[in-house]
């Protein structure tokens, strides 16, 4: 009524305004507000036509950058090796992306960009900067590795003049090296070949980088590779008996001493004193119950021969001397950030940059001792030590083969099971139980771990400086801390079918462009967590774990897909970085509790593990009902829009409506899965299995 | 410059009704408090403009119409319906419309763009993300964009504005002026949408089409173009919709809107349809009546 009043009387205002005015008066003042009518048209016009072109960033310390394309391996070694090295690098700034994002290569930048999800994860470059090598005294090293005299500087990617195919290298290969002037560049092809180009033939330009479908693709190949290698080993098994231990009265080591190379020592049934030495390629073969005792002071077995091989017998009577406190305590592992935890120094006069290592994780007792001796064989063979089992130094091409150590039930007074310096190997069908670290592995890129059963020890398989591993099918349960921990960012480890169970942290992946796949990890505190960058995880199966998966490297280049997340109280607890969308090529991962309607294959409806809703849909009644209000599924709809603006978190675009790995659920009868696949709709194998 | 005689009167009179009207601006209040409400559980807000634009696009599809309907449904119709008497003012009817438009427009703009600019304002103050260890910048991320959002938010509101006033015009009596603002609610925030749908599941909509098709509703075309101007310009991805389509669709509905306002200012089509209605039923009534009678008798 009070309107009305007011509305009534505002009509009287109207009439006395208008009668009252001249006409004249009348027409200025709507022309003033036609004229302020105009202004805003053409003002918002303008809004939309004008190019607002944002201050271009100029380039910043590659050290503030969030890098990529150098393993922390080469980065320490060429820190070390030379101080004039310079690699060819990039800085790229991400219409999308806060951060700024290092490259080690251009190449690397060049594949990394072809990637599908790039763009939608960064959006486009808005501006990217390439090193300088114009005036800056270039020359390669012996190894085609460029060297500056001057430090470079940095130059717009689009100016610089590029010369690819050349002699220059980076520690991953061949690299393309960028120039502020064509003459530069003509200079250095005239010295190192190759052709001079720009950007844009650099952008369309065939290079060829590992990555981590590189990794899937070879894993047979490095299965066949493992076993033709054990064959290989198996063979030095048979070799010709050429001494036997006790005939004539003889000790073990004279035995040792007196049989011919590329013979057998016959260990018989019965305990035989150590320690030994192994000085020559022979095999020591046990039968019956051998056994090597030796004093509890040091070593028991030391080989330094070459196709040394140590069968069916059993040791003990190892030393108790392990490193100490430095490697059981929790140090800081420098897996991430730069030099980290291991940068000891040089205490011993060794110049090396990872001298302090051997020391550190290589030092002390063990059972059996191989240093400089390629091509060892280990196998059948029973381990009681209450420090390491056994520690392999240079020496390539071993075997560790149905090996069991039994180390010290408590692991801070233990040591490594199987310790790998810088020597590649297999090790295989082995049992670890107890003490430090079933395999520990420091430089031995190309290393097999197959088929092991690993109980509480403080971790399963622990990957330092090592690249290109294959970890396979081992079982490993009850580790105090981790199951599989591959730290000091490394590139190219498969990680594939490991059952890891009641484990404070089952997998933590470092590193670049690996693959984890078909792993089932279970019961333990926490699944997964992925310090990894441009990694393919799938196919992972991930149930009853009180945290599923934490994601922490910060840059979003993973690719996580068809993993199954059952069972886990929180499935993606943690999140530091950007959002992920952890989907690739329309389809996404199975996530108990994502709800939504699907066409048979994926729900339509975004899932965000590490929202706090979607996060609970699967064990708090009624949240099943917050998550269909229309207000929040609206919210879903363009969450995954523009996710290198969002802040942590995780979402999955196109959930997969039944689990990837259903035979696994059938097999271990589990019946909390309910595949939401709706009837009418394909069954899911035809449509998203390989 | 007769014809535009009395429009700045009129759009200030306009103004004052909304500025009086005191629900309006807890209306104000209370989309301010849904903003707050969807950006915190969506978390855009500290990742910047882009983002926050992102967060609110589909809250906004569903309130800008409300705010709209609410503002214009009652124009020209029931308590407010004082159409003879202004006739009677020296005021030309062009003037009478666009001045009723625009000051209602003007009291949207305050409505709607207030809590807007205050959530801008918030994301200049939260500001992007940080960092002690690398190098942090903004993307394409940028102020302006937000202004795009807000500029295509209010002219998307300018669109429901007219075409709720154009319901006004032609239903006179307010409890059918409701019912057909709703009407016109539905219509916007759905039915284009579901008509596209049904056209490109019946196959009546070629693929190819779809994004100038999708112009023709006016919350599609708002979306599309937030989506290509606004959200594009992060990720390089264009393509949402028939941009010349969208605002030759969105500038349709005003335009034709504003036509029927013009038009109808005078002419009583529901009127005479709401006569002709009565007529019938009393017509019905008088019938049943003679019938009782008649088995009485």
């Amino acid at each position: 009524m009070y309107q009305t009043i007011q509305y009534r009387y505002s009509l009287i205002q109207l009439y006395g305004e208008m009668t009252d005015r001249t006409s004249s008066e009348l027409t200025s003042g709507t022309l003033l507000l036609i004229g302020v009518g105009v202004v805003l048209l053409g003002g918002s016009i303008g809004l939309f036509v004008a190019d607002f072109g944002t201050a271009t960033p100029e380039p910043v310390a590659f050290d503030e950058t969030v890098a990529i394309g150098l393993t922390l391996e080469d980065e320490l070694r060429l820190e070390d090796e030379s101080v004039d090295v310079e690699l060819p690098r990039m800085q790229v700034f991400y219409s999308q992306y806060p951060y700024v994002v290092g490259y080690y290569g251009i190449e690397s930048f060049v594949t990394a960009h072809r990637e599908p999800t790039h763009e939608q994860q960064f959006g486009f470059p808005t501006v990217a900067y390439v090193t300088d090598y114009t005036s800056r005294g270039i020359r390669l090293t012996a190894d085609g590795l460029p060297e500056t005299r001057l430090s470079p500087g940095w130059i717009a990617a689009d100016e610089a003049y590029y010369v690819i195919d050349s002699e220059a290298r980076t520690p991953s290969g061949e690299t393309i090296v960028p120039f502020r002037t064509a003459e530069s560049a003509e200079a250095f092809t005239e010295e190192y070949g190759g052709t001079v180009v720009e950007w844009d033939a650099v952008l369309q330009s065939d290079v060829e980088v590992d990555d981590a479908e590189t990794v899937r693709t070879r894993l047979d190949g490095h299965r066949d590779e493992a076993d033709r290698s054990v064959v290989r080993r198996m063979e030095l098994a048979d070799r010709p008996v050429g001494a036997v231990v006790g005939e004539n009265g003889t000790t073990l080591q004279d035995a040792i001493d007196a049989a011919p190379s590329n013979t057998t020592v016959l260990v018989p049934n019965g305990t035989h004193s150590g320690p030994i030495e192994i000085d020559h390629p022979v095999t020591l073969r046990g039968s019956g119950d051998a056994r090597i005792e030796g004093d509890g002071n040091g070593t028991v077995v030391t080989v330094t021969a070459p196709e040394t091989a140590i069968v069916g017998v059993a040791i003990s009577g190892v030393g108790d001397t392990t490193p100490g406190p430095t490697v059981t305590d929790d140090h800081a592992h420098g897996g991430f950030s730069g030099t980290g935890g291991h940068d000891h120094g040089d205490t011993d006069g060794d110049d090396s940059w990872d001298a302090a290592i051997d020391d550190d994780y290589a030092g002390g007792d063990s059972a059996v001792s191989i240093t400089t001796a390629d091509g060892v064989l280990v196998a059948d063979t029973e381990i009681h030590t209450d420090a390491a089992g056994v520690i392999v130094r240079d020496s390539p091409d071993f075997v560790v083969s149905n090996v069991t150590v039994n180390g010290s039930a408590n692991y801070r007074e233990g040591h490594m099971g199987v310790a790998a310096m810088r020597s590649v190997g297999v090790v295989e069908h082995s049992t670890f139980i107890g003490g430090l670290d079933g395999v520990y592995t420091h430089r031995a890129d190309g290393i097999v771990v197959r088929n092991n059963e690993m109980y509480d020890n403080r971790m399963g398989v622990h990957l330092m400086f090592t690249s290109d591993a294959l970890l396979a099918d081992n079982a490993i349960s009850g580790q105090e801390q981790t199951g599989i921990y591959v730290m000091t960012g490394p590139q190219g480890n498969g990680i594939v079918g490991n059952e890891i169970t009641e484990t404070w942290t089952a997998i933590s992946v470092g590193g670049s462009d690996s693959y984890v796949a078909d792993n089932v990890l279970s019961e333990n505190d926490l699944g997964m967590r992925i310090d990894a960058t441009a990694s393919i995880f799938e196919r992972n199966v991930i149930v009853d774990n009180r945290n599923g998966v934490e994601t922490w490297a910060l840059l979003p280049t993973n690719r996580v897909t068809r993993n199954d997340f059952v069972g886990n109280d929180r499935h993606v607890p943690i999140s530091s970085g950007r959002l992920r969308v952890w989907t690739h090529n329309g389809e996404g991962n199975y996530w108990e509790g994502a709800i939504g309607t699907t066409d048979g294959a994926v729900i339509q409806r975004p899932y965000t593990p590490t929202d706090p809703i979607d996060g609970r849909l699967h064990r708090v009644d009624g949240a099943n009902t917050l998550a269909q209000a229309p207000a929040l599924d609206a919210l879903a709809g363009f969450e995954g829009s523009v996710p290198g603006m969002r802040a942590d978190g995780v979402i999955d675009v196109a959930p997969l409506c039944s689990p990837a790995n259903e035979a696994w659920f059938e097999r271990h009868g589990r019946t909390d899965i309910e595949p939401v696949c709706q009837s009418g709709g394909q069954r899911t194998e035809n449509v998203h299995h390989d | 410059m007769s014809r535009f005689r009395g429009f700045g009167v009129v759009a200030w009179r306009e103004l004052l009704t909304v500025v009086r009207t005191r629900s309006y601006l807890l209306l104000s209040a209370g989309l301010l408090l849904v903003f707050v409400g969807v950006l915190r559980v969506a978390g855009g807000i500290g990742g910047g403009y882009v983002p926050t634009a992102v967060d609110l696009l589909l809250p906004l599809e569903l309130l800008v119409p409300l705010v709209a309907v609410a503002l214009g449904y009652r124009a020209f119709s029931g308590e407010n319906d004082d159409r003879p008497v202004l006739r009677t003012y020296p005021l030309s009817k062009s003037a009478l419309v666009a001045g009723v438009f625009a000051g209602r427009f003007v009291g949207l703009a305050g409505i709607v763009g207030g809590p807007l600019v205050a959530v801008g304002l918030a994301v200049s103050q939260i500001g992007g993300p940080e960092s002690r260890v690398f190098a942090v910048h903004h993307g394409v991320d940028s102020p302006i964009l937000f202004v795009r959002f807000i500029a295509l938010t209010l002219c998307f509101g300018a669109v429901v504005l007219a075409m709720a006033m154009a319901v006004s015009v032609l239903v006179r009596n307010s409890r059918a002026a409701l019912a057909a603002a709703l009407a016109v609610l539905v219509a916007v925030v759905a039915g284009g949408d579901l008509v596209a749908l049904l056209g490109l599941s019946a196959g009546s909509i070629s693929d190819d089409l779809l994004g100038t098709v999708l112009a023709v509703g006016p919350n599609a075309a708002y979306r599309g173009l937030v989506l290509e101007s606004v959200v594009g310009v992060v990720t390089d991805r264009s393509n949402a919709i028939n941009v010349p389509a969208a605002v030759f669709g969105l500038g349709g509905w005003l335009g034709v809107s504003l036509l029927i306002v013009w038009f109808g200012l005078d002419r009583r089509p529901a009127l005479l349809l709401q006569n002709a209605l009565d007529r019938a039923r009393s017509l019905g009534l008088r019938r049943r009546l003679w019938a009782r009678l008649r088995r009485r008798g």
